[in-house]
Parts: C-alpha cells; sequence; structure tokens
C-alpha cells in the first residue's frame, strides 16, 4: 500500500509536468487572443448591446452604465453618466443601482479580454434585475469609436 | 453469451470493469477540460464568480485547471501513468467539490458552475436538461468521482490499458 502510494506520487510529479506545460501552452494561445478576446463577440448575442446601439442607449440616456473596474480606474476615466461597481464590493443593496428592477443596465469593464462585464451581468441578473446586457467592447472600444470619456 | 460466461469463468470480469470504470472517469475529464477550452472565458467567468480567488490568480489557475483535466483525462482513459492521473485527478475532483460547497454555504448569485456539467453534459446531449447552477448534486458527484479516483491511485490493479503493454512486468506488479 505504501509502496504503490509512493509509486503514485513519483507518477503525479511526472503528470504534473505535462500539466504545467500544457497550460504554458495554453497561456501563451491565450496571448493570441484564441479564447478570452472571441467568446464575447460569439456568445450570448442576446445578452450583449455593441455599437451603434450602445451609443444610440447612451445619448438617450435610457440606460444606466455601470463600470466593472476599481474605483481608481474609474476615476481615471470612464463612460459618460456611468457608476461604478467594482466586481469585487457587490451586494444587492448598492447605493449606484436604481431601485427599479426593469431599468436597463449595462455592464462594461476595460475591454473585450476583460470578463468582469459579463460576470457583474450574471449577477445583477442574480439580484432581480430584468434588464442587464453588457457592452464587450468596453472603454477600450468606447475610446477607439472617438468617445469622450468623463473624468472625476 | 458462451464468450461472456468463458471470460467471467477466465476472473476477466474485474479487469474489465475497472477498464470501463477508468475509461469513464478519463472521458468525464477529457470532456469537461474540452468543453472549458472551447468556452473558456466562460469558465474563467464562472471562477470569478465563486469569489474565492483574487482575480490576478482567476486565469492561471483556469489555464492549470483545463490543461490538467486535458492531459489527466488522456492518462487515465488509455491507462498511461495511471496511479500518478489518477492522485491528481482525485485531488482536482475535491477541489472542485470543496469550490462549489464554498459558493452553496455562502449562497453566492452563481449561475454557472463552470464545471462543465461533467456528467450533467453526457446528459443533456442526450436531450435531459441539467441546471448548470451550483446544487448538491453536483458536489456528491465531485466528491463520488474523487472516492473512486482514489481508489485507481491506491490499487495495483487497474484493468487494462496501454501501461499494461508498454511498462515492464516489474513496474506493473508495484
Amino acid at each position: 500500500m505504501r509502496k504503490t502510494l509512493l509509486l503514485s506520487i513519483k507518477e503525479s510529479l511526472i503528470v504534473c509536468v505535462w500539466i504545467g506545460c500544457g497550460a504554458l501552452t495554453l497561456w501563451g494561445a491565450d496571448g493570441f487572443g484564441l479564447f478570452t478576446s472571441t467568446f464575447q463577440g460569439k456568445q450570448n448575442f442576446s445578452l450583449q448591446v455593441d455599437f451603434p446601439a450602445v451609443y444610440e442607449i447612451w445619448k438617450r440616456g435610457d440606460a444606466v452604465f455601470v463600470d466593472t473596474r476599481s474605483s481608481a480606474n474609474f476615476k481615471r476615466g470612464h463612460i459618460p453618466g456611468a457608476v461604478n461597481l467594482p466586481i469585487g464590493h457587490i451586494n444587492k443593496s448598492s447605493a449606484v443601482l436604481p431601485t427599479d428592477k426593469e431599468t436597463l443596465l449595462i455592464t462594461y469593464c476595460g475591454s473585450v479580454a476583460c470578463p468582469n462585464a459579463y460576470q457583474l451581468m450574471n449577477i445583477l441578473r442574480g439580484y432581480g434585475y430584468k434588464n442587464v446586457k453588457f457592452f464587450p467592447r468596453g472603454l477600450k472600444g468606447w475610446q477607439e469609436l472617438g468617445h469622450t470619456l468623463e473624468t472625476e | 453469451m458462451a464468450g461472456i460466461r468463458t471470460y467471467i469463468g477466465n476472473g476477466m470480469t474485474i479487469p474489465l470493469l475497472l477498464t470501463a470504470l477508468r475509461v469513464v472517469i478519463g472521458t468525464i475529464l477529457l470532456f469537461s477540460g474540452i468543453t472549458k477550452l472551447t468556452s473558456f472565458s466562460l469558465f474563467v467567468n464562472a471562477v470569478i464568480s465563486f469569489q474565492i480567488l483574487p482575480m490576478e490568480l482567476v486565469k492561471p489557475l483556469c489555464y492549470l485547471i483545463v490543461s490538467a483535466e486535458v492531459a489527466l483525462g488522456l492518462a487515465i482513459s488509455v491507462a498511461y501513468f495511471t496511479r500518478g492521473a489518477s492522485l491528481l485527478a482525485s485531488s482536482l475532483f475535491l477541489i472542485f467539490a470543496v469550490a462549489l460547497l464554498s459558493v452553496l454555504l455562502r449562497k453566492l448569485p452563481v449561475t454557472d458552475c463552470g464545471c462543465a456539467n461533467y456528467l450533467f453534459s453526457v446528459l443533456d446531449f442526450f436531450g435531459l436538461s441539467v441546471s448548470s447552477e451550483p446544487n448538491w448534486k453536483i458536489v456528491f458527484a465531485d466528491i463520488l468521482l474523487a472516492v473512486l479516483s482514489f481508489g485507481f491511485a491506491c490499487s495495483s490493479q487497474r484493468g487494462y490499458g496501454l501501461e499494461s503493454l508498454v511498462l515492464p512486468d516489474a513496474q506493473k506488479e508495484n
């Protein structure tokens, strides 16, 4: 039994090397945007809102834009009128969230590679907000299309 | 039928059952790893929603988990370094169980367990709708798989596979 377990541990170390190599390969592949940056464009079309619709919504003031980044990043620049709700500081009674659960909320974060907007959307849906979408391109996309940012 | 009786009579039932069980565990892991890989960002989101790790560690951990599932799934399925792979698979299943348990106990509003649903994906394939929200069934499935994998790590019998073909007899017996 002891001998078998020792052999198991020895074999585990060899398998750990394979796993490490695999993880490094995935990391390298993801550096070329193979995984993260493509998912939001391919999946959940009904849950995302992109240009030009997002700009139209913002212009009309129909939605509350929710920035998921840290407050320091938020202060440096955000979509005008957006509220800040960092992903690690969320609770049901966040003061920045509207009381009307029917309000259209649009979550966003730094760029298309950042998963927080999608995550926050799911959390807000869990809190009972019925009309939540995410803006996959995030702040980077907003800037790339020439729109201004608001700073504090 | 006579052929099966001969197999049982020759004492081949247990190795055959072990082989089947080992292939099932390996396939579950492999399938799970591949589904996570094809929807990698959803998996990253799920891990973030567990609120266990700091944001900086989530992605590296996700690379490790996906890589581990694919490597362990392959190793266990074909029975190559089975003991080591089973020991690691057992630890992986336990980690998943503990993570899900923590989500359930903290009552977090998590909508996707990120577990690629293991057996549930197979059920889904056959048209049986299964919730991907963290629930006790998934925790128990993970614990069961951890126990079975640990059994393979400790046992000298693993059924038929690549190991019995390529490893020297002395190592097979150890």
